[in-house]
């Protein structure tokens, strides 16, 4: 049994070959998860300090600690969506074909990856596991910047810019340890991406409403890039799936690359557009209560003053 | 007045849009994807080469191997004056053969027309038993129907073997279900058409782009 996934131009089979790397990840998340549940603090001072403080007072701030959002069961079902989508993504049969036979297969490891794991992964962690984690001190202060779009939107567009460009994949990819990176590189773009608009630390301050569809919006351009390239490059632009040994007949090097473009622009666009319309829809709902009368009814109202 | 909690303004995406677009528009420029390489203008020739020069140049093998209708192939003679190409391989190699080949048709295909767009690729298969005219013929269509097949006795397709510095067949061990691997030489030797001499071979691992490159050149009598 290998640790990660790496290209071996072996002949490929469909012969089940787990990876050491990827059992192990998944079963830390879900050891975490575990001990989180029979062991962890539910409850934080600070979290709970201020949820008070801002059901007291509306101060328009919008962290972790002060939406409804993720009830224990929404956060189960995304615990245990992320950590489906995490060990599909890492392990056979997926990563063996996207380290080493087809683009497409790693561009579908890629989406998912950034556009599913780690976005649900965000959401599944409790604030007051995030406070734990990360505390109120210096590390707080270093995973407020990093949730800032001025920090996100380069990190996350650069990343993955240069987890798809040749002269990264083709080298890397060849060994277990490269392969690894260009794992831990999409984690890193995913979890930048979506930091802004997802972290469950109670501390940080997120984007909501119209910032956030707009932010969501700037990250749908960065996909379009490396999948430009790939549809429209003369030749095949991995050395690694040109040569690869074919693992469908008639699926040659070029259709793969233009069907992994397909997978990157189409796939990503409409799994970042379904939460761009979801954020778009709630903040168009909230913005109307807001507006409607019968939301608050003015204290006094009705009575006449002389 | 409080300071705006959002740094990203409308100003500020827009002018990433702008930049980001006019990068992507740049970036077309280059790329032109199902263009036809213009025959008529002389393009610069690089010094890059894919595979290996042969010096000193070797000749064509003496052989006559038999081709799919069972005729009498003297490869030497029939290939006279012609941009050649002999590789050997067998029909139900798993990954070189194939790959190998389908590069080779697609950067056929991409020259399109003009020098180094009909080279005469020669496909011999070493593996006598499966490698039938019937089974070649119909491999050789799927990859490329301009692709020739070429078969022979074990002494004639080991003597061709031997002139291009290739060891002999050699059958692997079969497997439970009766299939075995056959080692062949993986490269493709280029014989040219102006000296009827083979001064370059092409290993696995050369790529589309490569073949692009070369073969036009190859085709106008350059091979460094």
């Amino acid at each position: 049994m290998s640790w990660w996934c790496s290209s071996s131009r072996q002949t490929w089979t469909w012969a089940p070959k787990p990876y050491l790397g990827a059992l192990l990840i998944v079963a830390g998340v879900l050891a975490v998860a575990g001990w989180w549940l029979i062991r962890g603090r539910h409850t934080d001072a600070m979290v709970e300090a201020r949820a008070a403080s801002l059901s007291a007072g509306d101060t328009g701030l919008t962290t972790a600690g002060s939406t409804n959002e993720g009830t224990g069961t929404g956060r189960s079902v995304a615990l245990l969506c992320g950590v489906l989508g995490l060990w599909a993504c890492l392990d056979w049969p997926l990563a063996s074909l996207g380290a080493g036979y087809l683009a497409t297969a790693q561009m579908m490891r890629q989406i998912l990856m950034v556009m599913v794991v780690a976005p649900l992964l965000l959401f599944a962690t409790p604030a007051p596991l995030a406070a734990r984690a990360v505390g109120w001190g210096k590390r707080l202060s270093v995973l407020r910047a990093m949730s800032r779009p001025a920090f996100a939107v380069p990190v996350a567009a650069l990343t993955l810019v240069a987890v798809n460009a040749p002269a990264v994949v083709d080298p890397l990819v060849k060994t277990p340890y490269g392969a690894f990176a260009i794992d831990a590189a999409w984690v890193c773009a995913g979890f930048a991406l979506w930091l802004p608009v997802q972290c469950p630390h109670p501390g940080v301050r997120r984007l909501t409403g119209g910032a956030a569809v707009a932010y969501l919006i700037g990250q749908s351009i960065v996909p379009v890039l490396p999948g430009f390239f790939m549809t429209w490059a003369d030749f095949p632009i991995y050395s690694t799936y040109e040569l690869a040994p074919r693992v469908f007949q008639g699926f040659d090097a070029v259709t793969d690359q233009q069907t992994a473009a397909a997978v990157l622009q189409v796939g990503g666009m409409v799994l970042l557009w379904i939460q761009i319309s979801y954020r778009f829809l709630k903040w168009g709902y909230q913005q109307m209560e807001e507006g409607s009368p019968r939301r608050k009814p003015i204290p006094g109202a009705g009575t006449l003053t002389p | 007045m409080p300071a705006d909690p959002n740094p990203w303004t409308r100003r500020r995406f827009l002018g990433a849009g702008a930049a980001i677009s006019a990068g992507a528009a740049l970036g077309s420029c280059s790329l032109n994807r199902g263009s036809t390489p213009d025959d008529s203008a002389e393009k610069p020739e690089t010094g890059k080469w894919a595979g290996d020069e042969l010096d000193p140049a070797w000749d064509k093998p003496d052989v006559s191997f038999t081709d799919l209708d069972g005729n009498p192939f003297p490869f030497r003679e029939a290939t006279k004056g012609k941009l050649t190409l002999l590789f050997f391989g067998y029909t139900n190699c798993p990954d070189i053969c194939p790959v190998y080949l389908s590069t080779l048709a697609s950067a056929r295909e991409a020259i399109g027309t003009g020098p180094g767009s009909k080279p005469d690729v020669y496909f011999v298969g070493v593996d006598l038993p499966r490698d039938t005219p019937d089974v070649v013929k119909t491999y050789l269509k799927n990859i490329d129907p301009t692709f020739m097949g070429l078969t022979g006795s074990e002494a004639v397709i080991n003597g061709a073997l031997a002139e291009v510095k290739a060891p002999p067949i050699e059958l692997g061990p079969a497997d439970s279900e009766g299939n075995y691997e056959v080692g062949h030489a993986s490269w493709a030797t280029v014989y040219l058409a102006k000296d009827d001499l083979g001064h370059r071979r092409y290993p696995f691992g050369v790529r589309q782009q490569d073949w692009v490159r070369d073969l036009p050149r190859l085709d106008r009598g350059k091979f460094r």
